[in-house]
């Protein structure tokens, strides 16, 4: 009872102060935040390269220019040496298993580890050629694929050779959004293939496509949020625990490093539900909504010939529909991302780990529910596929697809997916038992860019509302329009039509007295 | 209206503070099973912000209705289903603070569920609409009724 009266009061005390204070905890304009960002990175100045004596030479090698680099920027090697850019690990797995160069696969582009030839074109090294990663030579690293301002002269010639390299080397300066876009823009192969959130439009983007990127409002740059200490750049590393913050180890940032949680006025519901939602959810409403993004492919339909040649067909908007590379292909815009619980740490399923291919296997899972402690609603693209596995081992396969060897078992050249599977475990050093099968995956991508500004946002009723609510699928919990008992909800109003069928009869049975009296 | 005059109070100020309770409470109503998704007329938005705006009225109008009450000791409650209204308006107003502090639970050591809360809320809405019904038809309808 006196825990009771206790908790009455401190609930009384919290009605008021909520009347009297109200939700007002310092709150501060976005506005003011994103000057201090600008004047930060404005205020930072980076000396003219082309002043610099040493960059005035003709350079015959790209590892040249970065021996140069080195004479100055002495500890930017080992630097680089340590960082997600270079290990392609997630530096918080002290296995090496997490990450590209590591166990775990998607099911796009599978893994770039049996596929160096094509996929190691966005390590940021020289050499991928011939795909002896020399990880110890800081020589090798690519200073100018980061830092080259030439606006494009270098992507072309993206390689240990460029005839401009003189002219690129003098153009030196901190990386823009169409540095980090060379790869990022265009991972897995194509202009927002990949992510649905990240694509060249952001590079002239307007209010409606990225709110931080706006050309006209704060134009931001990847690094303005991706912030960057002696080349450890903070940012996407799912790694399980999440790790949360940016002091544990700079690598997770968040939404609030900026805004206040309370940002959206004081005394609005929206407020309310920054512990469980993330702003993600409400701001990012749809995904790859400028330009298509694949959601499915199939590859166990690769493989077909047309008069012993391999096809590629096209839907009317350019899109792959087939190729005899990698089979059949869907497409979507305008996608309405799926919500999952999320604490900033992902689940893997590593090239070693058993599956069951009886059902969907999930290549990656946030592993958090309503009860997870700091999880929040998030969006994710769910990109699905049926891929190879080992029928035998039951584990995941990482085929090989392209090589420069005509005669190594790619994919993309003999279209025997055993050859393809041998060949490609047998490099990443995995067990391969003989016999291949087709499963469905699943793998599914947080969704932090493109943000959208308040009026784009979603609105109360996109997920309170029952039965066709966004949030129809995150079930565990009670949400308030979306969830009622049909107990309270039948019995209430079979109470209320009671009462006045009561109040009715009383009623007429007095009138009736009444008039018989009378 | 034309209700019996001794059912309610009658000086100016009892009068005032029971119509806008009346009407507030109304609203509440409105509002509320608009919150719950049976009625379609301010929209899901505004009806949480305006039954929000009714609390914090009410927050202000019964401690006033208290202190006049006292002031002029004038205290009528005739109706033999007052008590329950006090009960379930007592409750309404609880479940509904604590409703509305969700965010605070965890920090105030207040460990229920949000489904309790709401689903006690609910049926109070519920009782509040039948405790309605049976007062306006007692304090207005029924001495209509007696008196032909």
């Amino acid at each position: 009872m006196e825990t009771l009266s206790r908790k009455i009061k401190i609930v009384l005390v919290l009605g008021f102060s909520v009347l009297f204070s109200g939700h007002t905890e310092a709150f501060s304009s976005i506005v003011a935040n994103n000057h201090i960002v600008r004047d930060k990175r404005d205020k930072a100045i980076i000396q003219d390269h082309s002043e610099i004596d040493d960059l005035r030479r003709t350079f015959e090698r790209g590892a040249d220019v970065t021996a140069t680099c080195l004479g100055c920027h002495e500890d930017t090697g080992k630097e680089i040496f340590e960082s997600q850019h270079w290990t392609w690990t997630c530096p918080t797995d002290g296995s090496y298993h997490h990450g590209k160069s590591g166990l775990t696969l998607n099911n796009l582009t599978i893994s770039p580890v049996p596929n160096k030839f094509a996929c190691y074109n966005c390590h940021i090294s020289y050499r991928w050629e011939d795909y002896t990663l020399s990880l110890d030579s800081p020589e090798n690293i690519d200073c100018l694929i980061c830092h080259e301002q030439t606006n494009g002269l270098y992507d072309a010639y993206r390689k240990d050779w460029n005839p401009y390299l003189n002219q690129i080397a003098q153009n030196i300066g901190r990386p823009t959004k169409r540095n980090c876009g060379v790869c990022h823009f265009n991972k897995s192969g194509g202009d927002g293939i990949l992510r649905g959130d990240l694509s060249s439009k952001l590079l002239d983007a307007e209010r409606g496509q990225d709110v931080h990127m706006d050309r006209t409002g704060p134009n931001m740059e990847c690094i303005d949020c991706h912030i960057t200490t002696n080349h450890n750049i903070s940012g996407r590393c799912y790694g399980n625990p999440a790790t949360l913050s940016a002091s544990e180890n700079k690598q997770r940032y968040d939404c609030t490093f900026c805004h206040n949680q309370n940002l959206h006025g004081s005394l609005k519901k929206m407020n309310d539900h920054t512990n469980r939602v993330a702003c993600q959810t409400c701001h990012i409403p749809l995904i790859s909504r400028d330009l298509y993004s694949r959601i499915w492919i199939d590859y166990s339909k690769a493989g077909q010939k047309k008069d012993g040649k391999t096809m590629l067909v096209k839907d009317k908007h350019g899109n792959k529909q087939y190729s005899t590379n990698s089979g059949e292909w869907k497409w979507a815009k305008n996608i309405q991302p799926e919500y999952l619980w999320f604490t900033g740490g992902l689940n893997y399923t590593l090239a070693t780990d058993r599956i069951d291919p009886s059902g969907l296997v999930k290549l990656n899972g946030t592993n958090a529910d309503y009860h997870t402690p700091q999880s929040k609603i998030y969006p994710f693209k769910v990109h699905r596929a049926m891929q190879p596995y080992d029928k035998v081992n039951n584990t995941m396969v990482l085929p090989k697809f392209t090589d420069r060897d005509k005669n190594s078992g790619a994919y993309w050249i003999d279209h025997d997916w055993n050859k393809a599977i041998k060949a490609g475990m047998a490099e990443a050093g995995l067990q391969y038992g003989g016999e291949y099968g087709f499963v469905e995956t699943e793998y599914i991508y947080p969704i932090h860019h493109s943000v959208m500004p308040k009026e784009n946002a979603l609105k109360c009723t996109n997920c309170h509302k029952s039965g066709r609510g966004r949030l129809e699928k995150l079930k565990g919990f009670y949400m308030p329009g979306r969830d009622r008992s049909i107990i309270i909800d039948y019995g209430g109003a079979i109470c209320v039509l009671l009462t006045l069928t009561g109040v009715l009869f009383h009623a007429g049975n007095c009138f009736s007295i009444a008039k018989r009296g009378k | 209206m034309d209700c019996e005059k001794g059912s309610h109070p009658n000086s100016i100020y009892h009068r005032l503070c029971y119509w806008i309770q009346v009407g507030l409470i109304g609203f509440m109503i409105f509002t509320g099973f608009e919150i719950h998704g049976w009625l379609s007329f301010f929209g899901f938005e505004p009806a949480i912000r305006f039954h929000k705006m009714g609390f914090y009225i009410l927050l202000i109008v019964w401690p006033v209705t208290i202190v006049v009450s006292f002031l002029f000791k004038k205290h009528h409650s005739n109706s033999s289903e007052a008590p329950i209204g006090l009960i379930v308006f007592l409750l309404q107003f609880l479940t509904g603070i604590i409703y509305l502090n969700y965010n605070y639970w965890e920090t105030s050591g207040l460990y229920i569920s949000l489904r309790s809360i709401a689903y006690t809320h609910t049926l109070g809405g519920f009782a509040v609409v039948v405790y309605a019904i049976l007062n306006i038809y007692r304090s207005c309808v029924l001495p209509k009724l007696n008196r032909t």
